[in-house]
């Protein structure tokens, strides 16, 4: 897949705001069809990554290219983007109905049928104004628009605010049933780490702005180890490697070490009485994003 | 595998008919731009109706004509403006985010918000000309109202009336939807620093026509400037607003 | 899902499970990586992983157009290779277990064959 042209390339991004660096020198590119999850913690930069993305917001150094063009103020870039925002506004007196009727006039792959299929999924109620839908339905709406949109690149931002355990199922089924019939571009922004980790194929980490981490997710997935024991021992055996994380307890102590462990690890490991245990993918990002150590160290350790 | 190509494989939409769809998007919820104006009006003319039969009623028969001519001092026939000034700044608030989370550009939805101010305009005028027209026939037949003959619109033809009501609306859209595209750029900054120009401005003007002694003619110019004229020029200073504002939309950032 | 494995690894593997347990029959045909991807909630690519996985190593194998089918001989090929592994994932790892409680050689086999005639008797 390597081979094919990236749909999306940022070269050297960034944006401040007076003299708050909300991006620093973000580079990656993302290759078509592949479902990424944009993930780090609230302030980290990943709105304005996407508004960038999205032409709506510009940057103060660095490029962005969408299919090889620049998104701002290009049409053809931008109506095969659909960008669904958390924070998405709404016209007074707007109903479900008439966005649903608005979309198909500049979303040039929108499926009618679809959306109505996903109304009826979602119990989305249509003729009452947005403004006073739940926040749970609002983000139904986006969520609507966002897959019967259709678009090539399609970019979520936290789409399932106030939505409940069964809604955001059905929006993970729906993606993946759609996904795997129309494959696109999908960009997935969220804090729900464990729930959407299975889903993607790609993860892009930011972390107080900077590109913490680019890389596959199943070379993420079993990276890194939590180590459990005596703390002399953890300490012992952790000595040489990379520690993301350290907890003490009494004489006990959990490190997370970064980098797969061979069986040579484990035999030692299990001879030295500590218990080893997988760390959770969102474990494993909390962990990356709350080290005070500079990142890029990290993210080349971690990489296979 | 073979590299696929850079270029973008839907085909280019023109730019022209998206414009047309964002005027498409403004009223697809028509209540805002045709209804409520309407509905004003409606409300205004009911209001203006029971106030001529309370005159009538409790008005001595001599003096009722005089009152009832009074009604054409009442401002009433405007009142559907101050509402659209709010529509004016309701489209760059809340329409510009929406439009642009539908991924049209600003250019598209400045020119399809223009348009669509356009197409208003002229059709309220149009609507509110042809009631003048009416009531004018009312009074001719002897019954005495004025809700719509109001203020210029009683001696002014047909055209006039169209025209002024037409470039009045076109100058409020202009004005409120700049103010709004300038807060979308600037924040309360540029709010500040438009409002604070704009005073400078005028002051300066006046400071300048009352220092040459230009004033008491400009305003004998300006009274003795025939209606029409009076209501074209109006155009002007519009065209200058809407380049503000989309000096100012074109590279507003869209915020949280 | 477990979290410490890759995906692809899993599904590989639970294919594997059910081609050694009869469920997908030698010269069957398996489901497709998207009914994978739906079924087990992850993304399609990574099920393509585990499948392409299989087909490298001659247990799957492609019939253009229509799918994925089952090898023959493939159960055999499973049982060989995990045999292999069951000295190295079961036995090694019990014997070091043993050692550190003090457990005799002799001892060992005597359990495993206690546990024999149990599971016979049940």
């Amino acid at each position: 897949m390597n081979s094919q042209t990236p749909v999306i390339q940022v070269d050297g991004l960034s944006r401040s705001y007076r003299d708050v660096a909300a991006l620093q020198d973000v580079t990656f590119t993302l290759q078509p069809n592949v479902i990424c999850g944009l993930l780090g913690r609230n302030g980290a930069g990943k709105t304005t990554l996407m508004r960038m993305l999205t032409g709506q917001a510009f940057p103060s150094a660095g490029s962005v290219r969408l299919f090889g063009e620049n998104p701002v103020e290009n049409s053809a870039v931008l109506q095969q983007i659909c960008f669904v925002s958390e924070a998405q506004r709404y016209p007074d007196g707007f109903q479900a109905r008439h966005i649903l009727a608005g979309a198909p006039w500049f979303f040039s792959n929108w499926d009618a049928a679809f959306a109505d299929e996903l109304v009826g999924k979602f119990r989305l109620p249509l003729k009452r104004d947005v403004k006073k839908l739940s926040r749970g339905q609002q983000s139904a709406l986006g969520v609507i628009v966002g897959l019967a949109s259709r678009a090539s690149i399609t970019i979520f931002d936290e789409p399932y605010l106030g939505l409940d355990a069964v809604a955001r199922h059905t929006f993970y089924d729906t993606l993946l049933a759609d996904y795997a019939e129309q494959p696109r571009t999908i960009v997935l922004s969220t804090h729900l780490i464990d729930e959407v980790s299975n889903l993607l194929e790609h993860v892009l980490v930011l972390d107080e702005g900077r590109l913490l981490l680019d890389q596959s997710a199943e070379s993420l997935r079993g990276s890194a180890s939590a180590v459990a024991g005596r703390a002399g021992d953890v300490d012992s055996f952790a000595e040489g490697r990379q520690v993301l994380h350290r907890d003490t307890l009494g004489g006990l102590a959990t490190v997370t070490i970064a980098g797969r462990l061979t069986a040579a690890d484990h035999r030692a490991a299990a001879a030295a009485n500590l218990e080893i245990a997988p760390v959770s993918f969102q474990q494993l990002i909390v962990d990356l994003s709350t080290r005070s150590a500079p990142a890029p160290a990290v993210a080349s350790v971690v990489h296979e | 595998m073979t590299a696929i190509s850079t270029a973008p494989p839907v085909p280019r939409l023109s730019n022209r008919r998206r414009t047309i769809k964002v005027m498409r998007l403004h009223l697809v919820n028509r209540l805002t731009y045709v209804g409520i104006p309407w509905i004003i009006t409606g409300v205004a003319l009911v209001v203006s109706i029971v106030v001529a039969l309370l005159i009538s009623a409790s008005v001595p028969e001599a003096n009722r004509q005089d009152a009832l001519q009074g009604m054409s001092y009442s401002w009433a026939v405007l009142s559907p403006l101050w509402y659209l000034a709010v529509v004016g700044v309701q489209a760059v608030n809340a329409v510009f985010p929406f439009a642009m989370g539908f991924s049209i550009t600003r250019r598209e939805y400045a020119l399809g918000t223009l348009l669509t101010y356009v197409v208003i305009a002229a059709f309220n005028a149009t609507g509110w000309a042809i009631l003048t027209e009416i009531e004018r026939a009312i009074n001719e037949s002897g019954v005495v109202f004025h809700h719509f003959t109001a203020l210029w619109f009683g001696e002014a033809g047909a055209g006039t009336v169209w025209l002024s009501l037409f470039s009045l609306q076109i100058l409020l859209f202009a004005v409120t939807s700049a103010f709004g595209a300038v807060y979308a750029r600037w924040r309360a900054m540029g709010m500040l620093v438009l409002w604070v120009s704009v005073a400078l401005v005028v002051l300066g003007l006046m400071a300048f026509a009352v220092l040459t002694g230009m004033a008491p003619p400009f305003l004998d110019w300006l009274m003795g400037m025939p209606a029409p004229s009076f209501f074209a020029a109006l155009l002007l200073p519009s065209a200058l607003a809407f380049a503000l504002g989309w000096g100012a939309l074109r590279r507003a950032p869209l915020r949280g | 899902m477990d979290e410490g494995r890759p995906i692809f690894q899993q599904i590989a593997e639970r294919v594997e499970n059910d081609i050694l347990s009869g469920a997908l029959s030698e010269e069957g045909q398996v489901p497709s990586t998207n009914e994978f991807a739906m079924f087990y909630r992850i993304n399609p690519a990574t099920a393509g992983k585990g499948v392409n996985m299989l087909v490298e190593q001659g247990i799957l194998y492609k019939r253009r157009g229509i799918g994925m089918f089952v090898v023959a001989g493939a159960r055999e090929r499973i049982t060989a290779r995990r045999r292999e592994l069951f000295v190295l994932e079961y036995i090694a790892p019990m014997l070091a277990e043993a050692a550190s409680l003090g457990i005799a050689p002799d001892q060992i086999t005597q359990l495993i064959e206690n546990q024999l005639i149990e599971r016979e008797t049940r």
